[in-house]
This record gives structure tokens, C-alpha cells and sequence, in this order.
């Protein structure tokens, strides 16, 4: 019985002993991650940045969770970031309207974006214009032809006003002197590609992620791709730009931590993000499911967010001027 | 169909999960007060972690199951587990006080078993055409055909009409709340920041059916087991569940067809629901019957009429899910919540890229009616006990494991609180005789409602003949007319003249 109990001391006192470890040695990250998603479990985003997750806690070498906090167009999850303990165990995704409609229209009281710093871009899907594989409308020349003859009839979807596909063809329509009739399918890109299907509109305005499905199945084409330059996936497929409307489009995939997190902490997970996003796996993960790879760090993103807001705030502008859109 | 979608039942643990849905939603079905919904809804936060087939099948189980669970209890001491259950109990109840409870339990799964393989059978022969027509189903004749599942399932559930037609907007005003979708505009919010997310599916699931019945069953009076078993009539029934040939003879096999196909085509219309099959059913197979005279007093065509139908309706109610995307009832709108977490997109293109995911979901259909007849010879004698659950203790832990899903679900305790407020308020008006399905399929179609009459609006440039002018569409508005016409006025005014009559 002694030895019994003699061993089981020896036991605890060992296994005590292991679990004091983290207390010596103080390398970041000593614990697991929370990963907060702004979106739905399922959706386009929260599979893209699961995936990414996955690989990106090999680099850190801590689990990474992922809780969905959705509502208010990705806001209350951004939301909940920002307030979040600045201790580095926190890490949040953002996407465009976290950073354009949440803020432009006020959807929450105390949305800041200076309460955050990012740590990395790590996707960017360029916005494409899609129309039925057997639409009348080969490429952009009929589309803006057939916009001319009849202004306002061509039907484009996308899935809010105001929203990251409406604004796109807002530009081009400017640009090109035509106008669109824009509808809005508020269930997604699913109904986008569905309406698509259905010949119920006669283009969408959607990601190139989004478009994958339709175009891989060979039931859509893209007609154009609003990128600074042609992709290596689609190499026949123009840009907007070489047809001389100079309007650049995307939506992109940031991570962020909260403001007050300390640089060696953040330099630690920008680094882990810069060898997961360079890292074979997750390459050829995205190329199978609708690629828009990309990679930009912490500054840059601050920079590109910057830019976007100033663009796209400016727009947005005019647009509630008009009454195109409501604010 | 491929033989390939059978044979994966066997080669993984997929009929595991399938049997575990089965007996999960037999249970729920069976007690009084509990749901195959509330089972499911239960079940969603651990979907989560589930692969897509696995999470499926178990629903597909939850929901046979609770179908028929609900009529077995009904038999037994005359308190239906379900409404589907209705017709179910007024026969076998009969039977059961003449001592023959195993006839009724008998026929009631055996024609559960044959509802829910032809139902399956038609459903799986005909999927692939449904879907490949709804690629001319558009926008606005997806309006038409949710306008017509809220109004039907008003039209059915409710005994007041009036107090349908609340139920109904309460729901719709819920689903309304939160920020639009259209123009990012909050609504209905009241400034509260708590609420500008919406109230979600979950939360009022739980609220509805969890915590609602909670306070229901605090404001009854329990069964003692004394009473059970005396309404049970213990000493004279017998266990031998095997169905008779002379019995089989007097249903006789066009019956079983004809309430298949009465059940299927019940499901593939939304809002109808189960216990509407049955009764269609029922009364249609009373108006064939030679023994007209048994309906009422024990009939087992009765029985087999109302249990066939309601498991026919089964796989036919998955149909408009999954080609359209509009669930028909609170069971399917759940299933339709486990495809969207996984990242499943019902309509035309689900049966080209899903084909893998949806094949053997459709093959459960298939194969849990035979669970149904396994589970009553392996476990048919010891039915009795389940009303005697102690439900005082059942109840705490449900609330328990609804309030503790909710939270891993959602990780806001705000949801908590909603929950709980929403659970009042129905359990105030279900006392009142407020009918809660219409209010959670307001709630379950008022999104996808309000987006197809916008983007219709959008499509037409605000023209309304809109609805009109696509054939679909005009005769779902017209079949609407006619079931309004039908159960909301003629109806009632048959109900209220047979009861004169009665009471002359």
C-alpha cells in the first residue's frame, strides 16, 4: 500500500512540476489562440480563414479556435475584437465591409478601426463581371454596347446596395457613361449565381471566388476582372484597366489584433502569418478553392485600408447624394 | 441512385448515427411536450464539429422518428407526442381500452415503415427532375410559393383565426429586426445595440419549444404513474406485434398507395405538415372503407391511413428544401440550417456538385422506416415506460443542455436572456391558445419572404403584376385562394355545423 501511495506523490509531484512549465519559460504564444469570425460558420470567409488557421497554428505551434460572432455585416465580431484583452491571445478577421460598411454607415456606436492593428492580408479576391455561358454578352464591348442602346435595362446583381459588388459597377458605369439596373440578391452569392443560372439577371457582379463554381462547371464566363493585372489562372480574361476604365476592385481577407498589443508579440504572428501564407499547403489549398492568393503585411494593409476608405467613402458620398443609396 | 450511396450506410458509422437520430427522435417524439424540433435544435451546435453526412442522417433520424414516436404514446394512454399523432391516438387509443394495444402499435409502425418507403422511393425518382425544374423557378414565383407555406400553415394550425394571423406577424416582425439586408440600415432595433444582430433561429427555437414548455409544465399538473398505467388498461394488453393477413386484407394495398401518395404530396406542399397528411388521409380512406362504422371506434385502416401519410410526408417535405431552398415546416428549416453551416447552398446546383452529400441523405429516408419496425419488435413491450420518464427531472436537464447548446453555438449571453424572454412570452400565449408553428414559420420564412418580393420589386422596377405574369406563380396564388377558401372558410363552417348537428 506505501509503495502505492509513494508512487502516486511521485506522480503528482512530477506532473505538477510539468504543468508549472510555462510559468519559466515566458515564450509568446504560451496558450491557445482565439480566433474570432465576423461571418457565419460555412460561408466563403469562414472556410477560407479556417483553412488558414489550421496552418497558421503549425507556425505558431498553439491552437488556434475559431468562435463565429456574426450580425451587423461582420461588425459585432470586429466589434468584440476591439474590445478584447490586448494580450495577444485574441487575433479577429476582417473583410471589406468591416472595413467600408461597418464604419460609413454607423452600423455600431463605438466601430473604430484606430482600435485595431493589423497583422496581415492574407487573401484578395479581384471583383469579376460574369454573364450566362450562353448570354448574348461575350465580352465587355457587348456589355457596355448593349448598356448604351438601353440605359438602365441590363439587369447586374449583387448582394446589397451600397455593398462590395454594387459599388464596382457604380465605377464602371461612371466611367463608361452608361447606366446599370442593379439588383440586389441579399441571400448571398449563392442567390447571385443562382439568378445568374436562371437567367433572371443578365450579369453578376461578384467575387472571383464566388464566380469559381459557375465557371469551373462551364456555365458562366468571366467577362472581365477588375485586378491591376491579368491573373496566371485566367490568363484570356481582360482586366478592366487594359480596356480603359481604371477601376480596381477586390475583397480582401485581413487579420487584426487589437491596438495595445505589444510589437514583439505582433512581430511573432506577423511573421507565422508571412511563412503560412508562403507555405505550399495553403498555396494549394486556395488555388482548389477559388485561389486569390496574396500576401501583405501589417503596414500595408493599414495603408491599403486607408486608401479604400478614402476611395470608397468618397463614392459612397455620392451615391447617398443621389439616392442611389440609403444611409 | 446509385448503389454506392447504399452501401456507405454499412461501410462507415453513418447508420450508427442513423439508428442514434432514430431513437433520439422516437424519444423526443414520444414524451408529451417534447419535440423532434427540440431535439434538433439540440443537436445543431454539435453539428458543428459533425461531418456534413453524419449531421444529416441524424436529422433525417430525428425526424422519422419523432413522426412516429409521436403516435405511439397516443396509443398507449391517449396523450399524442406530437400533433402529427392526432388521428393516430383517436383510433388507437380505442383499441388499446379494448385491450388490443399491440394491434395498434402493430399497424401504426408497420404503415409507417411502408409511408416512409414510398415517400422515399418518390422522392428519390423524382429529385433530380424537381431539381433540374426549379431552374425555371425564379424569383418571383419563389415569393408566391413562401406566401403560400405561411398562409396554409396559419390556415392549418390555428382554431382561431385571428389569433393565427398573430402568431403568423409576430413572427415576421421578429425575423424582421435587426440590420437590412438591402441597405444596411438597422431596423427595429431601438437603438438597443443587443439586438441589432437580429434575434436568431436558435434562440427562438429553443426559447419556443425549450423553455416555453418548461413553464408549461410547471403550470400543469403531472401524471402520476398510477394513472398511466391505468389509462393504460395494463392487466389486459398483450405483446405480439406481428400484423395479421386478415388484417393487412381489410386496409388492403391500394389503401397504403393511395395515403403514400396523399402523405408525399402533403409534404412537397410547405406549410402543410404531418398532421394535415394524416387527416387527408384518413378521411379520404374513411370515404373508401367498407367498414365505415369502425372509424371512430378502434379502425385499423384508420391508423394505417393517418401513419402512412404522415411518413410519406417525411421525404416529400425535403423536396422544396432542397430545390428551392424554403423549408416547410420547423424541422426542415433546421436541416436547412445544418446545410448553410457546412456551406451547402440548396437549389439547381446542389444535386449536380452535392450529389455525394444528398444521395444518402435521401437513402436514410430509405432505411429508418425499417428502424421503426426493428426498434418495435426488439423494444415494442416496454413502450409503456416512457411516458412514466420522470419529466420533472427530464425538463430541468433539457433546459439545461438547450441553454448550454445555445451558448456553445453563439458564445453570447445575450442569446441566453432572449431565449428566456422569448420562452415567456410564447408559454403566455400558447396558455392563450396562440398557435406556435405559424409564429416560428413567420419567423423561418420572413427573411427569405421579405428578400424574394424585394429583389422581385427590383427585377420588375416595382411593377406588382409581376406575380401575375409567370404562369408558377399565378397558380400558386391561386392555389393559395383556394386553400383559403377551403380551411379558412368552408371548413370551419363544416366543423360548426356538425357540431350543431351533435348537439341537436
Amino acid at each position: 500500500m506505501k509503495t502505492v501511495s509513494r508512487l502516486f506523490a511521485l506522480i503528482c509531484i512530477v506532473s505538477l512540476a510539468f504543468s508549472l512549465n510555462p510559468v519559466f519559460g515566458s515564450d509568446y504564444p504560451e496558450k491557445d489562440i482565439k480566433h474570432i469570425m465576423p461571418w457565419a460558420a460555412g460561408g466563403g470567409t469562414d472556410t477560407v480563414m479556417r483553412a488558414f488557421m489550421k496552418y497558421y497554428e503549425q507556425e505558431l505551434g498553439r491552437k488556434i479556435y475559431t468562435v463565429n460572432v456574426k450580425g451587423a455585416k461582420s461588425g459585432l465580431g470586429v466589434n468584440e475584437l476591439m474590445s478584447s484583452a490586448a494580450d495577444g491571445y485574441t487575433i479577429g478577421s476582417l473583410t471589406y465591409d468591416s472595413i467600408v460598411t461597418v464604419p460609413y454607415f454607423g452600423l455600431l456606436k463605438n466601430y473604430s478601426l484606430d482600435k485595431l492593428q493589423f497583422v496581415a492580408t492574407v487573401t484578395m479576391h479581384p471583383t469579376v463581371l460574369v454573364a450566362n455561358a450562353d448570354s448574348p454578352y461575350k465580352t465587355l464591348e457587348d456589355v457596355i454596347a448593349a448598356a448604351k442602346k438601353a440605359p438602365g435595362k441590363l439587369q447586374v446583381s449583387n448582394v446589397g446596395l451600397g455593398g462590395v459588388w454594387h459599388l464596382p459597377m457604380i465605377d464602371l458605369q461612371q466611367q463608361a457613361g452608361v447606366k446599370f439596373d442593379h439588383i440586389a440578391f441579399a441571400g448571398g452569392s449563392g442567390e447571385q449565381r443562382e439568378a445568374l443560372l436562371k437567367r433572371e439577371t443578365d450579369l453578376a457582379c461578384m467575387s472571383i471566388g464566388g464566380a469559381f463554381p459557375l465557371v469551373k462547371a462551364k456555365k458562366a464566363v468571366i467577362l472581365a476582372i477588375m485586378s491591376e493585372e491579368r491573373l496566371a489562372e485566367y490568363p484570356d480574361v481582360p482586366t478592366l484597366k487594359e480596356k480603359g476604365y481604371d477601376a480596381v476592385w477586390g475583397s480582401l481577407r485581413s487579420i487584426a489584433v487589437p491596438k495595445d498589443v505589444d510589437a514583439a508579440k505582433v512581430k511573432i504572428l506577423a511573421d507565422a502569418a508571412q511563412k503560412t501564407a508562403a507555405s505550399k499547403q495553403w498555396k494549394s489549398w486556395l488555388e482548389k478553392n477559388g485561389g486569390g492568393w496574396t500576401f501583405i503585411d501589417g503596414a500595408g494593409t493599414q495603408k491599403y485600408v486607408e486608401q479604400l476608405q478614402k476611395k470608397v467613402f468618397k463614392q459612397l458620398d455620392e451615391l447617398v447624394a443621389s439616392g442611389d443609396v440609403k444611409k | 441512385m446509385s448503389f454506392e450511396y447504399f452501401k456507405i450506410f454499412f461501410e462507415s458509422w453513418l447508420i450508427v448515427y442513423l439508428a442514434m437520430g432514430y431513437f433520439i427522435g422516437f424519444f423526443f417524439g414520444a414524451v408529451p411536450g417534447l419535440t423532434a424540433t427540440l431535439a434538433i435544435s439540440l443537436l445543431l451546435p454539435l453539428t458543428f464539429g459533425m461531418e456534413v453526412l453524419a449531421a444529416l442522417v441524424t436529422c433525417v433520424g430525428i425526424f422519422v422518428g419523432g413522426i412516429y414516436g409521436g403516435g405511439v404514446t397516443g396509443i398507449l394512454i391517449n396523450i399524442p407526442g406530437a400533433p402529427a399523432a392526432a388521428i393516430t391516438v383517436l383510433e388507437g387509443y380505442q383499441l388499446t381500452q379494448q385491450g388490443k394495444a399491440d394491434r395498434a402499435l402493430s399497424h401504426s409502425s408497420f404503415s409507417s415503415m411502408i409511408g416512409g418507403m414510398i415517400g422515399a422511393l418518390f422522392t428519390i425518382f423524382l429529385i433530380q427532375y424537381v431539381s433540374e425544374f426549379s431552374l425555371y423557378f425564379k424569383t418571383p414565383d419563389k415569393f408566391s410559393l413562401i406566401l403560400m407555406a405561411i398562409v396554409v400553415s396559419m390556415l392549418i394550425n390555428s382554431k382561431d383565426m385571428m389569433k393565427g394571423i398573430i402568431a403568423t406577424l409576430l413572427g415576421l416582425m421578429l425575423a424582421a429586426i435587426g440590420i437590412d439586408t438591402f441597405d444596411a440600415v438597422p431596423r427595429m432595433s431601438f437603438g438597443i445595440e443587443n439586438i441589432r444582430e437580429g434575434v436568431q433561429l436558435l434562440t427562438i427555437v429553443v426559447g419556443t419549444f425549450a423553455i416555453a414548455e418548461i413553464f408549461n409544465q410547471l403550470a400543469s399538473i403531472p401524471l402520476r404513474a398510477k394513472d398511466i398505467l391505468e389509462k393504460f388498461n395494463a392487466n389486459q394488453n398483450k405483446f405480439d406485434f406481428k400484423p395479421r393477413r386478415e388484417e393487412l386484407k381489410e386496409i388492403g394495398f391500394w389503401s397504403y398507395v393511395r395515403s403514400s401518395v396523399i402523405g408525399f404530396l402533403t409534404g412537397i406542399l410547405p406549410g402543410a405538415g404531418a398532421a394535415m397528411a394524416a387527416l387527408l388521409a384518413y378521411a379520404v380512406s374513411k370515404g373508401f372503407s367498407k367498414r365505415k362504422n369502425l372509424f371512430g371506434k378502434g379502425s385499423i385502416e384508420g391508423i394505417a391511413a393517418a401513419e402512412t401519410a404522415n411518413n410519406a410526408m417525411c421525404p416529400g417535405a425535403i423536396i422544396p428544401m432542397l430545390t428551392f431552398g424554403i423549408p416547410g415546416d420547423a424541422v426542415t428549416a433546421l436541416i436547412l440550417g445544418v446545410f448553410t453551416l457546412h456551406g451547402l447552398v440548396p437549389g439547381p446546383m446542389l444535386m449536380i456538385e452535392q450529389a455525394d452529400t444528398v444521395g444518402p441523405m435521401l437513402i436514410a429516408f430509405l432505411i429508418t422506416p425499417v428502424l421503426i419496425v426493428i426498434s418495435l419488435f426488439l423494444f415494442g413491450r416496454y413502450y409503456i415506460k416512457i411516458p412514466l420518464v420522470n419529466r420533472q427531472l427530464l425538463y430541468p436537464f433539457i433546459a439545461f443542455t438547450a441553454m448550454i447548446g445555445l451558448y456553445a453555438a453563439t458564445f453570447s449571453l445575450v442569446q441566453l436572456v432572449h431565449a428566456a424572454i422569448i420562452g415567456f412570452v410564447i408559454f403566455l400565449l400558447s396558455a392563450r391558445n396562440y398557435p406556435t408553428v405559424p409564429f416560428l414559420l413567420g419567423f423561418i420564412l420572413g427573411p427569405i419572404f421579405e428578400n424574394s418580393l424585394r429583389t422581385s420589386m427590383a427585377l420588375s422596377g416595382g411593377d406588382l403584376t409581376i406575380f401575375l405574369r409567370s404562369p408558377f406563380s399565378l397558380g400558386l396564388l391561386i392555389l393559395t385562394a383556394i386553400m383559403i377558401y377551403f380551411l379558412g372558410i368552408r371548413l370551419p363552417k363544416m366543423l360548426q355545423e356538425q357540431e350543431n348537428e351533435s348537439n341537436n
